[in-house]
């Protein structure tokens, strides 16, 4: 079986952790593009273009409608940089850097086409994304073919996940949070740690799931916001792939269902339009099926579905840090020693989790006074780091894919447990998110806001 | 012995290779059903018409969030009066 990251059960944590383990080389990969980012030494990182008709109109670059280059060269340089750095981390992590460079290049050409399958318009419009397209194709082969062993070589799941959800920590902008007043962070905040804590208890105690970290991840998926979410949780709870892979498979079809059936729905029982919207920013899973969704009921709706499911977002560093804390705490806790010290839980905590929370920090508090608003967000997040965020996740899902088979997936799902799990806590949210909804956006606690 | 290994070995791999062009051939058949034929009315539709994405996971891979920040607070503002 495997996890998404082992942690040390030793108490001296040394230095040399600092290059021999992956979460650290997680944060060093991710400060390096910051760096890179901040300096204006990576000015633009290469995004997949979208298409019609013809698949190679991904690799063209169109403004105002007309064709003004392509990608192929910015592309080959992000494969170079990507490698190269983390070439470096698995020189170190004494792992054989050949192998894994030609694993990586066909993971890196694998990720290309799952990106390019996601972004075909209509495709698009569904909102089957890359990580989707990713564990698809990665399945199709792993239980196909089998995944051959020189390709595993660059399956590095963990490594690609831990970089990409520390480069995550740079889109958690706590200061946004203070702009955008109380309705929307009562409706996003006050229900999510309740339906988290709900689920897992019913998960646990109720349905008795064995897999503590299942029944979290489904959680976090359901209650926060899906596909990051589940990434996050499932890192700092130790969860197994196939059960990220379980928790995303889910919380992607029940998205497309209620981003379908949900405006219709509001209209048709004649609820308010506003409080509607944001019952969908609190309860649809994905960040872009809520934009949908609320453009669906008018202009404003969509405004508050967008802000409600972006103050959601920024709560997954919180959640992940709290995840990771009662892990350490509690779930894997030394049995001789049921109240491990500071010390303790330090050594123990996953790295990377404090990396993430570092990254936000600095991005929220030190990089947004010292440089502004508009060129942290739009230069650094919007042209680098977020871009290169989405190419690690995109090779962490079609490397899950590749590890991943059917036979494990199928046992997860023995009796219906997790969809049983995920049914009952996404009902329970969304009464309560619609409770909330009503108290934030239809006049009681706060002023209507239209 | 060899030779009947060896006939396995490649028996085995044409299966594999099969599964394989199966597994592809339903992969394109989903991907051509969702991506040219059916098409529901309501979101999904609206999403094609207006060439909406409804792939990002997060926030920030919105394009047009900052817009509905400034938008959302502009409402707020008028809710409250000012």
């Amino acid at each position: 079986m495997y996890s998404l990251h082992r942690r040390s059960i030793m108490r001296n944590s040394p230095w040399s952790d600092l290059y021999k383990k992956e979460d650290w080389w997680a944060i060093w990969f991710a400060f390096v593009v910051f760096a890179g980012a901040v300096a204006g030494i990576v000015t633009k990182v290469p995004k997949i273009g979208k298409w019609t008709v013809d698949p190679t109109d991904v690799f063209l670059t169109v403004k105002d409608g007309i064709v003004t280059g392509n990608i192929f060269i910015s592309l080959m340089f992000l494969w170079l940089g990507l490698g190269l750095l983390t070439l470096i981390g698995i020189y170190f992590m004494k792992e054989k850097p050949g192998k894994y460079l030609l694993g990586f290049t066909v993971i890196f050409i694998l990720s290309i086409i799952s990106y390019a399958l996601s972004h075909q318009k209509q495709v698009a419009a569904w909102g089957f994304g890359y990580a989707f397209w990713g564990l698809v194709v990665g399945l199709l082969i792993s239980n196909t073919t089998g995944t051959p062993n020189w390709m595993k070589n660059g399956v590095k799941t963990e490594m690609y996940i831990k970089t990409g959800l520390v480069l995550l920590g740079a889109e958690i902008l706590f200061n946004k949070i203070l702009q955008l007043g109380g309705p929307g962070l009562f409706v996003a905040w006050f229900v999510t740690p309740i339906v988290i804590i709900f689920m897992f208890i019913y998960g646990v105690k109720a349905l008795k799931i064995k897999s503590k970290s299942l029944v979290m991840v489904i959680a976090a998926a359901t209650s926060v916001c899906g596909v990051s979410a589940a990434i996050a949780a499932a890192a700092a709870s130790n969860a197994k792939k196939d059960e990220l892979t379980l928790a995303v498979g889910m919380s992607l079809i029940f998205t497309v269902i209620m981003m379908i059936l949900m405006p219709p729905f509001i209209v048709a029982v004649g609820l308010d339009a506003i409080i509607g919207a944001a019952w969908m920013g609190g309860t649809i899973d994905s960040t872009g099926a809520v934009v949908a969704a609320g453009a669906m009921l008018g202009a404003d709706a969509e405004k508050v579905a967008a802000v409600v499911k972006m103050i959601q977002n920024i709560l997954i560093g919180l959640v992940a840090f709290f995840i990771a804390l009662y892990w350490v705490a509690k779930v894997e806790r030394d049995q001789d020693n049921p109240k491990p010290s500071f010390k303790e839980i330090w050594y123990r905590m996953p790295k990377f989790i404090v990396g993430f929370l570092l990254s936000s920090l600095l991005f929220s508090f030190v990089l947004i006074p010292l440089m502004g608003a508009d060129i942290v967000e739009k230069q650094v997040i919007g042209n680098v780091t977020e871009v290169v965020r989405n190419w690690l996740f995109c090779l962490a899902f079609v490397s899950i894919g590749l590890e991943s088979n059917f036979k494990e997936l199928a046992g997860q799902m023995v009796g219906g447990k997790p969809m049983i799990l995920y049914v009952v806590g996404q009902s329970f949210n969304l009464v309560l998110t619609l409770l909330a909804a009503w108290l934030a956006f239809g006049g009681i606690l706060w002023p209507k806001v239209m | 012995m060899v030779g009947v290994r060896g006939d396995f070995m490649a028996k085995s791999n044409v299966k594999k290779i099969l599964k394989l062009v199966a597994g592809l051939c339903g992969l394109s058949t989903f991907f051509a059903i969702i991506a040219y034929g059916f098409c529901p009315k309501g979101t999904i539709e609206r999403n094609v018409r207006e060439e909406i994405d409804a792939t990002p996971i997060f926030y920030s891979a919105v394009e047009k969030m900052p817009s509905l920040e400034k938008g959302y607070q502009e409402l707020l503002k008028i809710g409250d009066g000012k």
